[in-house]
């Protein structure tokens, strides 16, 4: 008797201890302190093949390049790779070098995760040559928690060979919002059967901030509030609502079914002849689909407009707060954004290089499609507003989850628009709260 | 007669629908990428074997290292499982302990909790066992029971069978573990074989753990290199991706029909054996 | 002396599976019910929080639809899935030739699992013009896109669901194997049908897994996770009509770092499962039949 309850409590001793280090969490792991011999470091990046194999080329220019630093590289597709992150993260060991998305960068530098690299400019990233607002791209509460990895802006594409067989000539670069509805009326009457003009992009975070920014104002305030008016959101879902019935942008459930990846986008299933989409995403719908497809801005504002559209990082390399060698990490992203060497070997896949000295070494080096999206930032360059400031703690889930919420339930019917448009400020107030 | 034609008609059917998908993967694998979403049609017009040429090397390692470690890391999670379930659902179906009812409900329960809030704690632990970009925290846990679903089903199977044989031989003189060993184990032979089965399945498949504990490339698993081939935020590589899928499905699919045929050839409970 | 002698043997076999439970289930468990009455957000140390978490459950207009959607998934896909799989493992029993390839096929998409084939798949045929559709304007219907309407989109991975019945098909087959042939062979002698065989000879035997099946697949419906990958990205739309209990957990957890608030709604979920488990551990008294302890659960 006494033998048994002695064995079990070791055991559960056993379990106390563990339940207690889990409990714990971040700690230092089992570092060998003051060793000679390379420092290693790790990189985590998503991607597809291409960018894998890319990469790895490049840290092992990289290694010849800096025996004393040994990358170990950690890579995967787009899913999983934040529940890895988040995972490592909380359970105290993070990747070293971490490639990240604008839209999660926030998140993890305002709960301290990610190492300012202020201190290290310019000695370690040499990044005079990135233009001020690109390097802005990268900083929140004015310290720099990610070098922009890509230029990036806003683009609607358009199948232009779809345009064609419903006798439309493609816009030119002064289309406006009125523009725009007319001509997707027009295409709607003649569009062949079950193709619309243009997706239904009530939800699209990133329509509606550019909508906002024309009208001076912006989805988030400095402060973390939010940047508009019920009317403004009223009024912009009430102009796609006439979209929608006039068929000229495509019906909700359609829409709901353009989840998130480019293989479902109603441009890819040849649906639509205009998705809003960003300009480092040419390369994924030109490879899936065998019609002509060109970048346009998203429409203009009335005359006397602010620019809608900014330029934005595609993604972002930062160092983990938790990094052992953030002088290395930070070498590492030197290399890679602005080495002659290491970036032709990456080329344009990340996105249209910030470094102006990288992108006129490899805009000869580009294939076609690159080209195209080459252009057009160049085109856009002189055309886009200032950075808005990052958002708030919670702006993902209102821009994302409460957006779509109130957008699927007015294109569906279940809800008034003024309905849809109060339900969505309670949630964004109680999102943004925290 | 036209009773059993009917029969065949509509198992052949349900087949047929059951395998549409396959069919589906296969044609699109050996489609270049950008006829795999655009067209209506199944077939393709210009068939070709790149991606699956290409794909098995894509990533730098080749597929072989890949499929090596998920038959691995499946193989000792089938043996690990067979081992301690078996142990402990002979415990509470055929053995009288004290606190078996409240071991029981535990075991149910410990099933109940969705992985994800376990996993970072589990992580943790892992972690600071420095078992993390090793295979043992897949492999491990199956050795001590983790799996509570093959527990309680193999204690339903235990329970169903008759006693007589037990009694019989405890007056032969032969103690628990005897039983077990002679008796038992022989008669589970349709349910180690359907954990067997079961467990390789669903470990090859268990992405959420391969991706957070393996780091290194060359440690991957089938599945998550096939996810390393698909970028919702850029372009994705469906041909490549297709094709080893296709090929990922054959060891699984052989796996099953090699040990199906032993489920459905059980053994009589007649007779006492040894 | 037996029983002190069947205690230590009986802890003997539990070693393994104790083990596991204390060093690497326990721990965590314990730890994700303390989380789940903290504010956590990945980064920073848990902030005790007290029953805030769960007292949000009221106000939480999506926890709520997250319930429904799941409740309406259970209850939907359960009975269908081991009804098939019962039905198509009695069909494929036997030693006859061929069988083994048809027990594969309707095994296979079990196989195919959350793949990406299965999301293509199930877009073709019930997407706005998807087979099914296409079939219905044969007969002047026009359908709407069911996986992605609100009020259809449920029925279309409870259709996925029960699609893949491989895994208790083959719980099934093992257990009527199981069954000693000389039982059936009485049943004949006395002058039963086929019919009459099966329920009084087969059903009764089986009924340990089919009470095996009824409660895992309950277990596992409650836990639904992928499905929603399928059809909506994994953002539970169109306007929540997907956002499984878990889906919730996870992007409230994971993707907006409120770990606290996932693990209390984890905990929340594990007790009514338990309670519905439970509840069919009481029934299990009246119509499950065990060859041991006569019968008694």
């Amino acid at each position: 008797m006494g033998r048994r309850l002695s064995r079990r409590s070791l055991l559960a001793g056993a379990g106390a201890v563990c339940a207690g280090s889990a409990l714990a969490g971040a700690g230092a792991c089992g570092a060998k302190s003051g060793s000679s011999g390379p420092k290693t470091i790790g990189m985590a990046w998503w991607g597809s093949t291409e960018r894998h194999r890319r990469t790895q080329e490049a840290i092992a220019a990289f290694g010849r390049r800096h025996p004393e630093i040994k990358v170990n590289p950690e890579f995967s597709g787009w899913a999983g790779y934040w529940d890895k992150l988040a995972t490592q993260t909380a359970g105290g060991n993070p990747p070293d070098v971490i490639q990240m998305d604008y839209s999660y960068i926030v998140e993890y530098a305002r709960r301290g995760s990610l190492r300012a690299l202020d201190d290290l400019v310019p000695q370690v990233l040499h990044v005079s040559d990135f233009a001020t607002d690109v390097l802005a791209g990268g900083k929140i509460d004015n310290k720099l928690y990610g070098v922009n990895a890509g230029l990036n802006s806003w683009a609607l594409m358009m199948n232009v060979t779809l345009l064609k067989t419903a006798g439309v000539d493609p816009p030119d670069a002064s289309m406006t919002w009125t523009d725009f509805a007319a001509l997707t009326r027009r295409i709607a009457q003649r569009a062949p059967a079950g193709v619309f003009a243009s997706e239904y992009g009530v939800y699209d975070s990133n329509a509606f901030e550019c909508w906002l920014r024309q009208r001076g104002r912006s989805w988030f305030t400095a402060d973390g509030a939010l940047g508009f008016a019920p009317a403004d959101l009223a009024e912009w879902i009430a102009f796609w609502e006439d979209l929608r019935k006039a068929k000229a942008a495509a019906t909700a459930d359609l829409q709901a079914s353009a989840a998130g990846d480019v293989q479902n986008t109603l441009l890819v299933r040849r649906k639509v002849m205009f998705d809003f989409a960003s300009s480092n995403q040419l390369t994924a719908y030109a490879s899936l689909l065998k019609d002509e497809i060109a970048l346009h801005m998203y429409p203009l504002g009335p005359a006397g407009s602010k620019p809608g559209q900014y330029l934005k990082p595609s993604m972002l390399m930062s160092v983990s707060a938790k990094s052992r060698y953030p002088r290395e990490a930070a070498t590492l992203i030197d290399a890679l954004l602005t080495d002659p060497e290491i970036t032709s070997i990456l080329g344009s896949e990340r996105g249209i290089p910030p470094s102006a000295g990288v992108r006129s070494a490899l805009k000869g080096k580009a294939d076609p499609v690159e080209q195209k999206t080459y252009e057009y930032i160049d085109f856009v360059g002189p055309r886009v507003g200032p950075l808005p400031p990052p958002a708030p703690l919670g702006g993902n889930e209102v821009t994302g989850k409460h957006l779509t919420f109130a957008g699927q339930q007015v294109g569906f019917g279940k809800a008034s628009i003024d309905q849809a448009v109060s339900r969505f400020f309670e949630d964004a107030e109680r999102a943004l709260k925290k | 007669m036209t009773r059993r034609l009917l029969r065949q008609a509509l198992l052949a059917g349900g087949a047929l629908v059951m395998l549409y998908p396959l069919l589906w993967m296969l044609a699109a694998s050996v489609k270049p990428t950008e006829e795999i979403f655009g067209g209506p049609g199944l077939w393709p017009r210009h068939p070709t074997l790149d991606n699956y040429r290409s794909g098995w090397v894509a990533l730098g390692v080749g597929f072989t290292t890949f499929f090596g470690n998920s038959l691995l890391i499946s193989s000792a999670a089938v043996i690990g499982n067979m081992l301690s379930c078996s142990m402990a659902a002979y415990a509470f179906a055929r053995l009288s302990f004290r606190f078996r009812r409240l071991w029981f409900a535990v075991m149910l329960v410990s099933i109940m909790l969705p992985i994800h809030v376990l996993i970072i704690p589990q992580y943790t632990l892992f972690h600071r066992l420095g078992w993390v970009n090793t295979f043992l925290p897949l492999i491990v846990p199956k050795f001590l029971g983790v799996d509570g679903f093959f527990i309680f089903l193999m204690v339903q199977f235990i329970r169903a069978l008759p006693t007589e044989l037990d009694d019989a031989a405890r007056l032969d003189g032969c103690g628990p573990v005897q039983i077990y060993l002679r008796i038992i184990l022989p008669l589970m032979a349709p349910v180690l074989v359907t954990t067997a089965v079961l467990t390789f399945i669903w470990s090859w498949d268990d992405f959420l753990s391969q991706l957070v504990y393996l780091d290194d490339v060359g440690h991957y698993t089938v599945p998550l290199a096939l996810r390393s081939f698909l970028d919702s935020s850029g372009e994705s590589s469906w041909g490549q991706m297709l094709a080893m899928a296709t090929l990922s499905l054959l060891p699984m699919l052989a796996f099953f029909l090699v040990f199906q045929r032993r489920i459905t050839e059980g053994i009589s409970t007649t007779g006492l054996r040894g | 002396m037996r029983r002190r002698h069947e205690n230590r043997v009986a802890y003997l076999f539990l070693a393994p599976w104790l083990a596991g439970l204390l060093l690497l289930t326990a721990g965590p468990m314990l730890v994700s019910l303390y989380l789940s009455f903290t504010d956590f957000n990945l980064v920073n140390p848990p902030r005790w929080a007290g029953a805030d978490n769960y007292r949000r459950f009221a106000s939480d207009v999506h926890f709520q639809n997250a319930v429904r959607v799941t409740f309406v998934y259970v209850v939907g896909s359960v009975p269908l899935t081991v009804g098939f799989a019962l039905a198509v493992a009695v069909l494929l029993h036997g030693r006859r030739r061929g069988l083994g390839a048809y027990r594969a096929a309707y095994y296979l998409p079990s196989l195919l699992g959350g793949s990406v084939a299965v999301s293509i798949l199930w877009r073709q045929i019930f997407g706005d013009d998807g087979l099914v559709n296409r079939g219905l304007r044969l007969v002047g219907v026009v359908g709407p896109s069911w996986i992605s309407t609100p009020e259809y989109a449920i029925y279309t991975l409870i259709i996925m669901h029960v699609w893949q019945f491989g895994s208790p098909m083959l719980i099934f087959l093992a257990g009527l194997r199981q069954i000693p042939v000389e039982l059936h062979e009485a049943a004949v002698v006395d002058g039963g049908g086929p019919v009459r065989r099966f329920v009084g000879v087969t059903l009764p035997l089986l009924t340990p897994l089919i009470f095996f099946n009824l409660v895992l697949q309950m277990i596992n419906s409650f836990k639904v996770f992928t499905p929603a990958f399928i059809i909506s990205g994994g953002r539970g739309g169109p306007a929540d009509a997907t956002l499984f209990y878990t889906l919730y957990l996870y992007g409230e957890g994971f993707t907006l770092f409120r770990m606290g608030y996932a693990s209390a709604m984890a905990w929340t979920l594990l007790a009514v499962i338990a309670l519905f488990t439970a509840g069919m551990f009481v029934t299990a008294r009246y119509w499950v039949y065990y060859a041991d302890r006569d019968g008694a659960p």
